[in-house]
């Protein structure tokens, strides 16, 4: 093991979850690496300082006051919000796939003909522009103007 | 006494002393997240019947496929969030529920070797000062920390409520535990 594993392993080592293969490489480089030595001792440490801090109860009453909001109908207003935050959330995400379609329809170039049955306006309108100014070539060629 | 699923099922069925004997088992394990990750009382007293509030609206849509427990400190941290982004919108000051006093030092007990949990039982004041020091964390290493460090719960239980692999919750660990050290050295420096 080397310093650059000892960073991957600490943290396993330090709450248990090493197997004892592991245990024995990341203990045996402690031994000979008084940096990864002083880091080990210092995060357990910091570990049990954290698991040492009081717990924070809830108040008394607690329950009261959530039973009070959830009869009054908090839970449901609590509900609706949800309800349409997500829907603004899907109204936002099909205003955003339709944009792309819009433009990436604009900007694709026609090649095929559009039929009744098919196509976009855009295709339709490029469609019958090109057709006209081939019309207006082909006039030019027959009458010379 | 009736188990959480059978709580739960009783709830679905719109039973309220069901859903209140959940509240009374888990209050003050979701208070003490919430404290954990807003070091304010009021915050997390808000927080907290938020929690329980939006757990009984959504109660009929928990398919009961993972624990009830890592359902509600899923929608706990969801809060947490929340209230967190509330807070940087109003600037709120950590400072009216936190004193700054120190009277141990901290980074005596860190480099202490041979320090033990009896050891590391620090004063009220250095438990602020590290309740503090953790709410200076970015957000997902705070969590992280409060789920295992305080809260005690397993990799697999914390990438469950977290949804991130367990190789996750390793790496974000071992660098939440070293930003926290780097800060209350900052703080036992000053």
């Amino acid at each position: 093991m080397n310093c650059k594993n000892f960073c991957n392993q600490v943290s396993a080592y330090i709450d248990g979850l090493l197997t004892p293969a592991e245990k024995e490489l990341f203990e045996k480089h402690c031994a000979s690496c008084a940096g990864c030595a002083k880091e080990t001792a210092e995060l357990k440490n910091l570990r049990l300082s954290l698991l040492s801090l009081k717990k924070m109860p809830a108040r008394a009453g607690f329950e009261t006051s959530v039973m009070a909001k959830i009869e009054s109908g908090a839970g449901l207003a609590s509900f609706f919000e949800t309800f349409f935050r997500a829907a603004k959330a899907a109204v936002l995400v099909s205003l955003v796939v339709f944009g792309i379609i819009i433009a990436f329809d604009y900007f694709t170039p026609a090649v095929a003909q559009p039929t009744a049955s098919g196509g976009s306006i855009a295709a339709l309108n490029r469609y019958v522009l090109q057709s006209a100014a081939v019309n207006m070539s082909n006039e030019k060629l027959v009458t010379g103007r | 006494m009736l188990s959480d699923s059978e709580l739960v099922r009783f709830s679905k069925d719109g039973r309220l002393e069901a859903f209140e004997s959940l509240i009374t088992k888990y209050k003050d394990r979701v208070y003490n997240i919430a404290f954990s990750f807003c070091a304010n009382a009021a915050e997390s007293d808000d927080i907290a019947q938020s929690v329980f509030v939006k757990a009984y609206a959504n109660i009929g849509s928990f398919e009961e496929k993972a624990a009830f427990s890592t359902w509600l400190y899923r929608i706990t941290v969801n809060e947490c969030y929340t209230a967190l982004k509330k807070r940087r919108t109003n600037v709120l000051s950590l400072d009216a529920e936190i004193s700054n006093a120190e009277d141990i030092s901290l980074a005596d007990i860190l480099a202490d070797a041979k320090a033990d949990i009896e050891k590391a039982m620090v004063s009220s004041e250095t438990q602020n000062m590290m309740r503090k020091s953790i709410t200076e964390l970015p957000d997902k290493y705070r969590i992280i920390l409060t789920l295992r460090d305080i809260e005690d719960m397993s990799y697999e239980e914390i990438s469950r409520i977290m949804k991130i692999s367990q190789d996750k919750v390793k790496v974000w660990l071992f660098r939440a535990r070293n930003k926290l050290k780097q800060i209350i050295e900052k703080k036992e420096r000053k």
